[in-house]
């Protein structure tokens, strides 16, 4: 079942790749969110109560519903509709994102660590460096925050690979995250949006010296 | 070599029939979601007949592709045909990598359509040659990868051999099945230019794929086109509904399993058409390309079933 | 016998000169015979039982000279004979108005030298006669590529391929002096001796891999091929194609031979570049605009596609899987044929089509089928083969590739599973672009209207350009139909690179037989409703009218597709591999009343001009700053002789010398 779960992930990675309207990618959040509550119930089993209210809230409150909602805010406040002019183009970030998944793969096969799943290592691999490339290759500040936040997911699903060893590790990465959520919505996004009534990164350029 | 004992037509001539039907399914399905109520579901077939029986009109320009190229295409996709089993009944032609044989085969009828549309020396059967060709071009690893992949985790290497191995055990399986299926429904789209790469409404031959490289081919050659997309439809959705039926039940069960997964097959397109627009011209190669990617997923998940990836 | 042989090749090649310019090529096609036909049954001879001895003889300079024809040798050594022959017959027809006489004669002995040089290649086994015999072979070849000195480019074009045949022939000097020092043998077992004493073979193989590269134009090495094709004349270029790559490839499987461990590595090694080398040329070759430099790129793509076979061959020894080695290793040596067969027939209709209209640019051509129908219909068939579709032989190899892949897939370690599936990936997209190139050129060349006013004159090409084609694509299509006949002999020599105990049969993991039956039923069923239709239509009123514009009247043949509109929509998205320049500036907001615009759009070959011409660039630039030393001033030379004699006493003084 958690192996479904983190195919249907993945499925999500490659589908964030060829999206271009932000309210898909939001979707895609909204989505990773819901599944990532699923992996993480499935995993941590035997967890105490509170953990697993944390992690629920973490996943399914924060990342399925916060953070998508305001985004979708956002992008109201903001008419936002396309991400139109991507640095590269999407056929190429298709099939770079594609490598990466199987570059990945055969990473997490040669590693030859005990301690991490070869599935959930790959996924979170290739959906870390998603979202890399996501900030990489795009230009509008909000696909950068989407980015943020599959980079997150990403590193979410990896430490729940190592959870069940550590559980320590799993709470860290979701304050980690829902450390960065709060940072990303409330300060970068209102802020800038406020100060420049704009949301393209070029005109970040402004605030250099 | 060629099997001709009764059983081994049952799949070609179930293909057959739904093939009739399938296009009357899809229109009729679109009127419905419309509001209208749409011509009969034999209104295809009769559209066929008709075209068989009139005369032609030839470009000044053709040569002696226009005379072959549509027969070409059609025996093409006849010899696909022939390779398709259903539930247990062997096909009439089944070997080993017979579904390298399917895709090349109807590589071929590919290949003569496109110089068909190039032998009328129009500018905008050009172009819908030239996009026909790298669509289909592009869907082609996802396919291989699919089936590379079922081959894979079922050690068989033909249609027959790997629908009867494959045993649905986990729920990646059943995951995998699901993601075939959608693959292979996705190809039938590309392959037969429907939507999103093509609209097979629209009359702006600048935008048109399929529909304009057939502009100059009339009467009994287009007859056979018509027929030609309605059999490709046909074996798509014999190649998706093999995933959902066991070769060891009941003839009856397996018949009625058929005709509901064709049909429903034939309402999804017909509602997708009708809900969906075209995607932009830009975008059609990446999301013909994105299929390939997650068949790459399927070939992952085999591996998890086959307890290789952990 | 031999020395009959030698002495009758000898004799022709004094004569030749002597004769009139019409007796000429028949002389050749003789001397082609001579040779062609004893040494078609010792290869025979060998396939059925066994390597054979023919001579061996020792010279004070050379060495050992040690004629052995062997299963390997006896495949090219048939390939060789049936291409250079189809060449020769062909070339009674082609290049009749030419009237030079020397040119001819230099041309007609140096292809003679040629086919000697190549079955030299095959059949010797020691290093320094191999590498005359190689010299002879390259030397011929270039004299020929130069053959149309007087155009522009031929010279530039030859050189470059001298030059780099050179850098390859080093390497290989490079290779066999290692091994001739470290073994005290010359000959090819010598490898063998010495791999197996060696722990890491991956060097040395490497080494001999990129020599022979050259000749083969894996990527990076290619950059001389393109070009070369393009001047030579067209039964050259088939024959070069065909041909005289091969004997790259015939080198490397020479080595593969004696490869004792490091397997997998050079597996994956070979497997990379061949698929870089495939993909690289195809896209290529959708570029194109010359009907040559396509078929040469696209000739690119099929050595990769042979690659493919060997890379996987070499990972199935490295993991154990011998079924993978011995389904690569047959597909790669059916694939060597199959090129050979449809891309000289390409060549050559290529020839007759040059021979008419005086052009090898596509879009100054169009309408060919109506004007040439025999052409287009070989040029139509050979293409199918070079798709890699069925009923032909292109697609026997790749299925039997396919069906290695998948076998591998079933049995492999799951690194190299991954490295299969891309290979599946990959090698399933080059056969859509190869259906998207050759549905260009053949759509543009020969089908619609005439795009200049060129082609009006022409008519069908000779007939004695023709048969040689008809004769390869027969064999093509009988490969195509009936896999089973060359396959068993094929097999014969695979059995020697994979041994026998490890009871692996082709029948056990593809049905070759059944797929010549499916293309039987495919032509069936064409054939049938071919007659069908003609029956039907019989009755029925037929009308010609003028191609559907769209309701636009005033067409031309300029606004029918051409090689750029073909390739723009491709480009969108493909420009990583492509180099273009496009002169055309879009209208500007400004311009109300815009002028007449122009649009011009040109390619080129990335890698050539990203990495080779700065490579070039930099050694120019090195040499010119050492030209300092050169004043021209004697008592400067004898300065510097003086400063050497110095350095070396002082490097015997410190006794480092």
């Amino acid at each position: 079942m958690i192996n479904l779960l983190i195919i249907i992930f993945t499925i999500s990675i490659i589908y964030l790749s060829v999206a271009g309207r932000f309210q898909s990618f939001i979707n895609i959040l909204m989505f990773q969110g819901i599944v990532l509550c699923g992996i993480a119930m499935l995993e941590l089993k035997e967890i105490s109560l509170a953990n697993l209210l944390f992690i629920l809230l973490e996943t399914l409150v924060v990342k399925a519903i916060i953070v998508p909602y305001f985004l979708g805010k956002l992008l109201k406040k903001n008419n936002l509709t396309h991400d139109s002019t991507p640095n590269i183009p999407q056929f190429t970030s298709l099939i770079i994102n594609s490598s990466a998944i199987i570059f990945s793969f055969i990473l997490a096969y040669n590693l030859h660590e005990e301690h991490i799943k070869i599935t959930y290592f790959t996924a979170s691999v290739s959906a870390m460096f998603t979202g890399i490339f996501l900030i990489i290759s795009r230009r509008k500040i909000i696909t950068h925050i989407i980015g943020y936040m599959v980079l997150e997911n990403g590193i979410f699903l990896l430490s729940l690979a190592i959870g069940a060893e550590l559980p320590m590790i799993v709470n860290t990465g979701i304050l980690l995250d829902l450390f960065t959520s709060v940072l990303v919505l409330g300060f970068f996004v209102s802020k800038i949006s406020n100060t420049f009534h704009t949301v393209e990164i070029e005109k970040l350029t402004e605030l250099k010296d | 070599m060629i099997n001709i004992e009764w059983k081994y037509w049952i799949p070609s001539l179930l293909m057959i029939i739904i093939s009739v039907f399938f296009q009357g399914i899809i229109n009729k399905t679109r009127a419905i979601t419309s509001g209208r109520k749409g011509p009969g579901l034999l209104q295809s077939l009769k559209d066929v007949t008709k075209l068989f029986k009139k005369g032609a009109v030839f470009s000044t320009s053709s040569s002696y592709i226009s005379q072959i190229a549509p027969s070409i295409y059609f025996a093409s996709v006849l010899a696909a045909m022939m390779v398709i089993p259903f539930a247990g009944y062997p096909a009439l032609l089944s070997f080993k990598g017979d579904f390298i044989f399917f895709a090349y085969i109807l590589g071929i009828g590919k290949l003569f359509l496109i110089l068909g549309a190039l032998d009328a020396g129009s500018p905008f059967q050009g172009m819908g040659a030239n996009r026909e060709a790298l669509f289909s071009t592009l869907v082609e690893p996802a396919f291989f990868v699919l089936w590379g992949s079922f081959a894979m985790l079922t050690g068989q290497s033909s249609f027959i051999d790997i629908y009867s191995s494959l045993h649905y055990g986990s729920d990646v399986s059943y995951l995998l099945g699901g993601m075939a299926a959608y693959i292979l429904g996705q190809i039938a789209m590309v392959e037969n230019s429907r939507l999103p790469v093509d609209d097979p409404r629209t009359h702006l031959e600048l935008t048109m794929t399929h529909e304009v490289m057939i502009l100059d081919v009339s009467g009994f050659d287009l007859g056979l086109i018509f027929s030609a997309t309605a059999l490709k439809f046909a074996l798509y959705g014999t190649l998706i509904t093999n995933f959902f039926v066991n070769p060891n039940w009941h003839w009856s069960l397996s018949l009625i399993i058929f005709f509901v997964c064709q049909i429903v097959f034939a309402v999804s397109v017909g509602i997708a058409e009708s809900f969906r627009a075209r995607a932009r011209m830009k975008r059609n190669p990446q999301l013909i390309l994105s299929l390939t990617s997650i068949s790459i997923l399927i070939f992952f998940g085999a591996l998890i079933v086959m307890n290789k990836f952990l | 016998m031999g020395f009959i042989l030698l002495f009758s090749i000898l004799i022709g090649i004094f004569f030749l000169p002597y004769l009139s310019n019409s007796v000429k090529p028949f002389l050749r096609l003789l001397i082609n015979l001579i040779v062609a036909i004893p040494s078609f049954i010792v290869a025979f001879n060998a396939v059925q039982y066994g390597p054979q001895n023919i001579w061996i003889g020792e010279f004070s300079i050379t060495g050992v000279w040690e004629l052995k024809i062997d299963e390997l040798s006896a495949f090219f050594i048939a390939i060789i004979n049936i291409s250079i022959l189809a060449s020769s017959v062909y070339g009674l027809g082609y290049l009749k108005e030419n009237k030079n006489s020397i040119a001819l004669s230099i041309k007609f002995i140096s292809s003679i030298l040629l086919h000697v040089g190549l079955l030299g290649v095959c059949m010797l086994q020691n290093f320094i006669p191999f590498m005359i015999s190689w010299e002879v072979m390259s030397i011929s070849s270039f004299m020929l590529v130069i053959f149309q000195y007087h155009k522009p480019n031929a010279i530039k074009a030859g050189l470059n391929y001298l030059i780099q045949m050179h850098i390859g022939v080093v390497l290989l000097m490079v290779g066999f002096i290692i091994v001739g020092n470290t073994t005290g043998q010359s000959n090819f077992d010598a490898i063998g001796l010495y791999f197996s004493n060696h722990n890491n073979n991956f060097w040395l193989f490497l080494v001999f891999f990129i020599g022979f590269s050259f000749k083969i134009g894996f990527l990076t090495l290619h950059t001389w091929m393109p070009e070369a094709y393009a001047v030579a004349p067209s039964n050259i270029s088939g024959v070069m194609s065909g041909v005289v790559k091969k004997m790259g490839i015939y080198g490397i499987l020479r080595i593969l031979f004696y490869v004792q461990n490091t397997r997998l590595e050079i597996g994956i090694f070979i497997l990379t570049i061949s698929l870089a080398t495939c993909l690289y040329g195809i896209i290529n070759a959708i570029m194109q605009t010359d009907i040559k430099k396509l078929l040469s790129y696209s000739s690119m793509e099929n050595m990769g596609i042979i690659g493919i076979g060997l890379g996987m061959a070499m990972i199935g020894f490295g993991v154990h899987d011998l079924a993978l080695a011995y389904l690569g290793f047959t597909a790669s040596l059916l694939q060597i044929l199959n090129h050979a067969l449809f891309k000289t027939s390409l060549f050559f209709n290529n020839g007759g089509i040059y021979q008419q209209t005086r052009t090898r640019n596509i879009d100054q051509l169009g309408g060919l089928s109506k004007y040439m129908p025999i052409t287009s219909i070989l040029f139509l068939l050979s293409s199918i083969a070079a798709c890699g579709l069925p009923p032909f032989n292109g697609f026997v190899a790749e299925y039997i590739i396919y069906s290695g892949l998948i076998e591998g897939m079933n049995a492999t370690f799951v690194t190299t599973e991954v490295f299969l599936l891309l290979c599946l990936i990959i090698l399933s997209l080059v056969g859509g672009l190869a259906i998207f190139t050759y549905s260009k050129v053949f759509g543009l060349v020969f089908l619609g209207n005439p795009r200049s006013e060129i082609i009006t004159p022409t008519k069908e090409a000779p007939l004695l350009m023709l048969i040689p084609q008809i004769i390869l694509m027969s064999i093509a299509l009988s490969i195509g139909l009936y896999p089973k006949f060359i396959l068993s002999y094929i097999t014969k020599i695979v059995d020697v690179y994979v041994p026998h105990y490890s009871h692996v049969s082709l029948d056990s993991y593809s049905d070759v037989l059944e797929l010549g039956h499916a293309g039987s039923i495919f032509i069936l069923i064409v054939l049938v409703l071919i007659i069908v239709r003609k029956f039907v239509l019989n009755k029925k009123t037929i009308e010609y009218q003028v191609t559907w514009g769209c309701g636009y009247e005033t067409k031309n043949t300029r606004m029918q597709y051409n090689s750029a509109s073909w390739a723009d929509y491709f480009l969108k998205f493909g420009n990583f591999f492509i180099g273009h320049h496009n002169s055309f500036t879009p209208l500007k907001k400004e311009d109300i009343f815009p002028d007449d615009k122009k649009m011009k759009i040109s390619y080129f070959d990335k890698i050539e001009s990203n990495l080779i011409q700065p490579l070039l660039e930099l050694v120019n630039y090195t040499l010119n700053k050492l030209a300092v030393i050169q004043t021209g001033q004697t008592q400067y030379y004898i300065l510097y002789g003086f400063v050497f004699l110095l350095f070396m006493s002082i490097l015997t003084f410190f006794k480092i010398l």
